[in-house]
């Protein structure tokens, strides 16, 4: 392995949610160029429930519909009427737990193509001193990100390490380029800089 | 490394295959993703809601993520 890319939150999102092209390009350079994609543990547990809960949302709804049914049920004698409401509810929630499925699938073929780099107690006390300091990136899963791929980053030696985030908001401190910098790894925040460096590093620029 | 003088003066060049060279020269917004199996999944997985409202689906967490503390 002689280049590694780090990811976060954000880079999850904006493939299975947004489907960027650019960030699905950079997957695929990945693959072939054999690009070590480093996703940190808390980073895919965070996609997969903002995810999920997209789905959650419609069924909770959907179970509050069926407590209102209940009530017009009982209360205007139209069990027949809302019984049928109720077997098309049954299809509704059964398809919303089919895509459900589909997202962990999705998601599990996507970690299957990364390194996911695990979330350990000894990261864990690193962060939460980090976000007790209010030191950047100040909130405290960015913390659990940023603490979980410098623990991963010191034990590597690679040519080429860079860790690209669309959070620059959060990220993009001097203190932060300075820890990440002592690991040899260069933080960006535009997903085409990734290409630019990929090919400078590859000598095809 | 020491460069070798008859090397001096040649461009450095890629041994990357031409098929990933090309991939990597290419322009990443015109590419096209329908065989990949991961973009397959997706795609049925959110079957009926359309790119434009699952990106502000993603607008929306970056929102919440930006309050969170």
């Amino acid at each position: 392995m002689t280049a590694i890319l780090s990811v976060e939150t954000n880079f999850i999102i904006g493939i299975v949610w947004e489907q960027r092209p650019v960030l699905l390009r950079i997957k695929k350079l990945c693959e072939q160029l054999g690009v070590l994609l480093a996703v940190p543990e808390i980073a895919l547990a965070e996609a997969r429930n903002s995810l999920l809960q997209r789905i959650e949302r419609h069924l909770i709804a959907s179970q509050q519909f069926r407590f209102w049914l209940n009530d017009i049920a009982r209360a205007a004698g139209m069990r027949e009427q809302v019984r049928q409401i109720k077997r098309c509810l049954d299809g509704i929630e059964a398809e919303l737990q089919r895509r459900k499925q589909l997202i962990l699938e999705a998601l599990e073929m996507f970690a299957q193509a990364c390194t996911i780099v695990p979330l350990t107690p000894q990261v864990w006390a690193r962060a939460y001193v980090r976000w007790k300091a209010n030191m950047p990136p100040f909130k405290e899963l960015d913390c659990l990100v940023a603490e979980t791929l410098l623990e991963f980053l010191r034990k590597r030696r690679v040519k080429l390490s860079l860790f690209l985030t669309m959070d620059a908001e959060d990220f993009d401190h001097p203190e932060l380029h300075a820890d990440f910098k002592r690991h040899r790894t260069n933080m960006l925040f535009d997903p085409y800089a990734v290409i630019v460096e990929f090919r400078k590093f590859y000598g095809v620029a | 490394m020491t460069r070798r003088k008859a090397d001096i003066g040649k461009t450095r060049k890629s041994r990357l295959p031409e098929k990933v060279k090309a991939l990597l020269l290419s322009d990443p917004d015109e590419a096209d993703f329908s065989d990949d199996p991961l973009v397959r999944k997706i795609e049925e997985a959110f079957e009926g809601w359309t790119l434009e409202e699952r990106r502000r689906w993603a607008e929306e967490w970056r929102e919440k993520h930006r309050q969170s503390k």
